[in-house]
């Protein structure tokens, strides 16, 4: 877990470079398909970890809680963005369209809301920074764009 | 039984607490943490409808020829919903679904009805909420999901929830419901009450129980029990049943069972269920007696009125239907999908009839023995995921006047869905 809200400007360089290398995905660098996709939270978020299994109930509105105390908001990002296809592909395991469908049909059905859809990176952390409960995803190359403070990122175990 | 359940595996559950996270994510006061009072969301969709039927068989000449009819084409707005749901506080949940089926008319003006107004609230997290109002109880695959119909395979629901021979009612009041996640895998559970058919003291149980397997396959089982006697929703003259008890009955206790699974993987989705209803039932003598102006078959004529005399008092029958759908979604660029698909549907109702508006069903009740086979193969074209043009042709497939016989009907379905701007 990294947080980067209460450190000094150096510091939170050298820990966003930290982190990156601390993902053993060289590929983060390039911002080229083979990136591998990182979780975003509040800083208020006590999770440590998070696995494939977990991030995919939340996407699939199975988990409504954290802890089964908060709420969870959970955020997307547009399907035209490489974030996106990248997250569907490698940990939901499915097309852009399938989730579109799956959530039409539980909303439908009264079983949820639809994740809020951001448009950018800046906006994914926005979102997240001001949602003690939000959840969204960023591609590890990603990272260098957000202002830290207010989110943490985890790397899916 | 499945409170029992919840009850001894609480500790677990606490244990482990929501979502598996660990003792180390505590969150501590959460006194601070601010919610949004109100987070609502308003939308729903408009379905605009074609369907044509092909010549279907009516009646046997004196000359022991099969007549057929022409049906005429129909347009209509199948749904119409408006949908509103949201959240107080994150935690308190709230839906209302009001709908105008057959909205479509030029001449009369439908009303929107209460489809489903329902308020939540979680009382252990995910693993177990109460649900009360007016709600679609949890039973198979696609109770709770008959108002998407932009989003499911095919245009028609199973035969279990034709609207022109349910085999429970759709809705009850009041549900327990819980999720409990064990691996990768998650256990679903609900149990439901509520004023269904219940004819005097009678308390209702629907149950549901399945385990979902990553998302990508589902197995479960659903169970109904009236639990003693059900009166009828509608009377002989008033159209089809809103619930499992037919309209000429005095009462009816009945349990309905089956299971069902889903595939879903890569694309492809694959459903079959399969249930059986077991009536315990009392004829009323008054209501037997006005079907013989229903226009009966001969196997209907010696069930009901054999001799002219009506057959009132106890009867037990049962009724079984069964389907199996496949369909596979292509996708199309960054948002547009193909899906065509292929269904067949099984239905067997001894103790129906033709003529709908006594209560009978056009399908079952046309057939010399209650039993009717439907074909389906169809394709959804979505440009995008918010519009969806269905087009599907079935063919039915019965005994009438002593020979197995076929009649088509296409249709078509156009479906937008709508939201309030966010």
């Amino acid at each position: 877990m990294y947080r980067f809200n209460k450190a000094p400007m150096l510091l939170r360089a050298l820990l966003a470079a930290l982190l990156l290398f601390s993902l053993q995905v060289p590929e983060a660098y390039s911002g080229g398909d083979t990136d591998a996709v990182v979780m975003v939270l509040n800083t208020r978020n006590p999770t440590k970890k998070i696995t494939e299994a977990q991030v995919k109930r939340i996407y699939m509105g199975n988990l409504a809680f954290w802890n089964g105390v908060v709420p969870i908001k959970v955020y997307t990002r547009s399907s035209s963005e490489a974030a996106s296809e990248q997250f569907y592909g490698d940990i939901l395991k499915m097309k852009h369209q399938s989730f579109d469908s799956h959530w039409s049909s539980r909303e439908l059905a009264g079983q949820g809301v639809a994740p809020t859809v951001a448009h950018s990176p800046t906006e994914v952390a926005e979102f997240v920074r001001s949602t003690p409960g939000g959840i969204g995803f960023l591609l590890a190359s990603e990272v260098w764009d957000i202002t830290p403070d207010g989110v943490q990122v985890l790397e899916i175990q | 039984m499945f409170l029992g359940l919840i009850y001894a595996l609480s500790p677990a559950v606490q244990a482990a607490d929501d979502g598996g996270w660990g003792d180390d994510a505590d969150w501590g006061d959460v006194g601070d943490i601010q919610q949004p009072i109100f987070e609502t969301k308003l939308y729903g969709f408009i379905d605009s409808y074609f369907e044509k039927v092909a010549q279907t068989p009516v009646s046997v000449d004196e000359q022991g020829r099969t007549v057929w009819e022409d049906n005429p084409y129909e347009f209509d707005v199948l749904n119409l919903n408006v949908m509103l749901q949201g959240s107080i506080h994150g935690r308190y949940r709230y839906f209302l679904n009001l709908a105008a089926p057959g909205a479509g008319s030029n001449v009369d003006d439908e009303a929107l009805s209460v489809r489903n107004a329902w308020v939540e609230a979680p009382i252990m997290g995910s693993y177990l909420a109460v649900r009360a109002g007016k709600l679609y109880r949890r039973f198979g695959l696609y109770n709770e999901i008959l108002d998407a119909v932009p989003t499911f395979i095919g245009i028609e629901p199973p035969e279990l929830f034709d609207k022109d021979h349910l085999m429970v009612t759709r809705t009850t009041n009041l549900m327990v419901f819980g999720a409990l996640p064990i691996g990768g895998s998650t256990v679903n559970y609900a149990v439901s009450t509520g004023n269904d058919e219940r004819d005097g003291g009678a308390v209702p149980i629907g149950a549901d129980a399945n385990i979902d397997f990553g998302g990508r396959f589902r197995v479960g089982s659903s169970f109904y029990s009236s639990m003693g006697d059900a009166a009828p929703s509608r009377g002989v003259g008033e159209g089809s049943p809103r619930g499992g008890v037919i309209n000429w009955m005095e009462t009816d206790n009945y349990v309905v069972y089956g299971g069902y699974a889903q595939l879903t993987y890569n694309g492809t989705t694959i459903q079959a269920e399969g249930w059986q209803a077991d009536h315990d039932a009392v004829r009323d003598g008054e209501s037997v007696a006005a079907l013989a102006d229903a226009g009966l078959n001969p196997r209907q004529e010696e069930r009901f009125l054999p001799g002219g005399e009506a057959v009132e008092g106890p009867v037990k029958y049962a009724i079984r239907t069964a389907y199996l759908r496949a369909g596979h979604q292509f996708p199309v660029g960054k948002e547009a999908s193909f899906t065509p698909y292929i269904q067949g549907d099984y239905y067997s109702n001894p103790e129906t009839i033709a003529n709908k508006d006594f209560g009978g069903d056009n399908e079952a009740g046309l057939s010399d023995d209650g039993v009717f086979y439907k074909y389906t193969a169809g394709a959804v074209i979505r440009p995008v995921p918010q519009v969806a043009l269905k087009l599907d042709g079935s063919a039915h497939q019965m005994q009438f006047n002593g020979e197995t016989t076929y009649f088509p009907e296409v249709r078509v379905s156009l479906s937008y869905l709508w939201q309030l701007e966010q």
